[in-house]
């Protein structure tokens, strides 16, 4: 196995960590304590369309704002026969981007991925770049749930995990249903107290 | 320990600025009135001059005195209210157990007045939360007693007896020229370089600069102009009275930086004290240390010195001068010293020799690559300049290359343990660092498409510090492994390790 994929044969955590792995409290929602084989979930299959979306007006707007400044340039500095070749580019530059619009957002959501596992949370992302964040649950400072506009006609949200750490503070994990994100967010946040509830007092937040 | 601490009055110590503040509220004015005043001087002290300096000096000068009137502070019986301002009072309320640290500032002017600038720092981080300029030293002596000494926790219990203090290290002013000799010099050199050029440009005159170049150019010409030989040793020469400057600036620098040294420990507390002409104090709580790296230039390595750095939370980056100084826990100790001091710093971490992992051999392979690359382009670029047989000559610094590769795939490794991760690396600055798990915040394992096409990943620990620890060409399996292994351990250390009541 040489890659990083969401569908990756699960690893067995270590076993020191197995042994003090404290035990989950009744509140978590997860089926069995310290499932180290929790499958990854999905995002939601909506994504795809919010995406080729996104995607759409992002590259309209280039390609609009491309095709105004090459006419206009033409014109301006009487470039002649190196308009068309300039144009011809523009249509290639066209033609990838549908292409792109259509093909890639699948391919995306067909790599991202997340789950909780042993209060700790997974997002795996990337098609070319892969990457996968691991955060302990105690760790998070903050977590907020966004929603765009073209997200919120889908019905879509964006939950991002804040940490205090300096260069990979903040993980965005995008593309779940209002809903799953609303009750992903309460239930961490729920384990989160809960862990703090039942730590005697003394130990402070180390930062 | 403090009398005030038992007081129960609701006001425990109370104060307000050193009336030398009004002296140095003087000065800045003056400073910021410097173009208006020279005008001033200059045009024989006529009345437009003075009208100039009093639109622009009166503000700033009756905002020195509106503060230095109106600023008090006090402790009280958990807080420290700080309250300045006349037409816009404010208050601050600073609770006690949030301040980590008072740190304690001294120009040398200061330091012959007998105050200091005192800079209150919280752990909210980033920022100092407030700063006292300019008190009396016995004044913040009794400041830290108010605050940190009605304190039971660990962080201040240092603050209790002075006489507990145990010394570290303190480092004699050879071993700060040495400090300054083996630091990589040439950084300083295109410092001093920069700074030789921007006065030529400012200060000097046309003339002046011309002449001083022809003289440059015509002294290089008439030596090196005989034979290559002398054309070589003339280059050999510059290139060597350079570098013999830059060192020399360099030694000097560390020196005065780093005068008497101390680095001592009060009860749970580390104490730095430096400073030849701004003398720096500060206190260091093990507990808000994020990372240690013990670092070594290559002339270091040869000598066996190193110099010890932490990574802490919180901590506020003001100017340069203090960036480079702050992290730096000990400019210079032996690399074995260094190593021990390791366990004293992060509750038994120990550094053992022999656990070193390695990381994929490939990395050997991917090392080459990459140099080889730059090879090419070189090469690449200097046949486009000569065209002739000399193009090929970047290709005999193969060699280096693959020597190099092979250096800096032995120089990485790690070695984790349940608490601890230490993590070493670079061919030709080495540096360790040692991460305790409790302090990761997140970890990242990533893999670029040539990761992929090789089966590697690169695993990213990082903590609430601004270094972040890369250990890269790991074996995608082991990086994952590892990865929720520290993840998970974070989370449990996290808890507390005491069993859960409910």
């Amino acid at each position: 196995m040489s890659e990083l994929t969401p569908d990756a044969v699960t690893l067995s955590p270590a076993p020191e960590a197995m042994a003090a792995s404290p035990a989950e409290s009744a509140a978590s929602l997860e089926k069995a304590p310290g499932a180290a084989s929790e499958s990854f979930c999905a995002l939601d299959p909506d994504a795809i369309a919010l995406w080729r979306l996104n995607g759409g007006i992002e590259w309209a707007i280039l390609l609009a704002l491309t095709f105004v400044s090459i006419t206009v340039g033409s014109i301006v500095l009487a470039l002649g026969p190196w308009f068309w070749a300039l144009l011809v580019a523009w249509t290639l530059a066209l033609a990838l981007a549908v292409a792109q619009t259509i093909w890639y957002p699948p391919l995306a959501h067909r790599h991202y991925a997340y789950r909780v596992t042993d209060r700790v949370i997974e997002v795996r992302r990337g098609v070319w770049f892969r990457e996968s964040r691991l955060i302990p649950l105690s760790r998070i400072q903050h977590v907020d749930l966004r929603q765009g506009l073209f997200e919120r006609s889908y019905g879509l949200a964006t939950l991002v995990f804040h940490t205090a750490g300096m260069h990979e503070s903040s993980t965005a994990l995008p593309g779940l249903s209002a809903a799953a994100a609303a009750a992903l967010r309460d239930r961490l946040i729920a384990q989160l107290h809960d862990a703090r509830r039942t730590e005697t007092g003394t130990a402070e937040p180390s930062v | 320990m403090s009398a005030e601490a038992d007081a129960i009055a609701p006001s425990r110590l109370s104060g307000r600025l050193h009336p030398w503040t009004l002296a140095f509220g003087l000065v800045a004015v003056a400073r910021q009135i410097l173009i208006p005043l020279i005008y001033w001087v200059f045009s024989g002290f006529g009345a437009f001059g003075a009208l100039l300096m009093i639109v622009f000096g009166a503000p700033s000068l009756l905002l020195v005195i509106a503060r230095y009137w109106s600023f008090r502070y006090r402790v009280e019986a958990d807080e420290l209210v700080i309250e300045q301002g006349i037409l816009r009072r404010q208050e601050r309320h600073i609770p006690l157990t949030n301040i980590q640290e008072i740190r304690l500032e001294q120009n040398l002017v200061q330091r012959w007045l007998g105050v200091a600038r005192a800079d209150i720092e919280t752990s909210t981080g980033g920022e100092v939360e407030a700063s006292l300029a300019v008190l009396a030293v016995d004044d913040i002596a009794r400041l830290r007693q108010g605050v940190f000494g009605a304190r039971t926790d660990g962080a201040a219990s240092a603050e209790k007896l002075a006489s507990e203090e145990t010394l570290i290290i303190a480092l004699s002013p050879r071993e700060l020229l040495i400090a300054g000799l083996t630091s990589n010099g040439i950084f300083t050199l295109f410092i001093a370089l920069g700074a030789l050029l921007r006065f030529a440009e400012e200060w000097l005159p046309e003339r002046g600069r011309e002449a001083i170049w022809r003289a440059l150019s015509d002294s290089t010409r008439a030596l090196g102009g005989q034979s290559a030989l002398m054309a070589a040793a003339t280059l050999a020469l510059w290139g060597g009275l350079l570098l013999a400057l830059s060192v020399a600036l360099s030694a000097l620098l560390s020196l005065a930086r780093f005068y008497d040294f101390r680095l001592t420990q009060q009860g749970a507390a580390l104490r730095r004290v430096y400073g030849l002409f701004t003398r720096r104090a500060s206190n260091l709580s093990p507990a808000r240390i994020q990372l240690v790296a013990i670092e070594q230039t290559p002339l270091r390595r040869l000598l066996g010195w190193a110099a010890l750095r932490v990574d802490v939370a919180g901590v506020a980056y003001e100017r340069d001068e203090e960036r480079q100084g702050r992290g730096l826990l000990a400019p210079l100790l032996r690399r074995k010293a260094a190593e021990r001091l390791l366990s004293r710093l992060l509750d038994g971490c120990a550094l053992d020799p022999r656990a070193w992992q390695p990381v994929s051999p490939l990395a050997f392979r991917r090392g080459v690559i990459r140099r080889s690359v730059w090879l090419m382009l070189a090469t690449a670029a200097a046949l486009w300049w000569w065209s002739g047989a000399y193009g090929w000559l970047p290709l005999a610094f193969f060699p280096w290359v693959a020597l190099a590769s092979w250096l800096d795939y032995r120089g990485r490794g790690y070695i984790v343990t349940p608490d601890y991760w230490l993590a070493r690396q670079g061919w030709a600055n080495r540096v360790i660092y040692a991460v305790p798990a409790r302090n990761v915040q997140a970890v990242v394992v990533s893999q670029t498409p040539f990761d992929r096409r090789l089966g590697l990943a690169t695993l990213t620990l990082d903590t609430a510090g601004p270094t972040p620890v890369i250990i890269r060409d790991l074996p995608v399996a082991e990086a994952q492994a590892l990865a929720s292994r520290v993840a998970r351990r974070a989370e449990v250390l996290a808890q507390g390790c005491q069993p859960r009541l409910a």
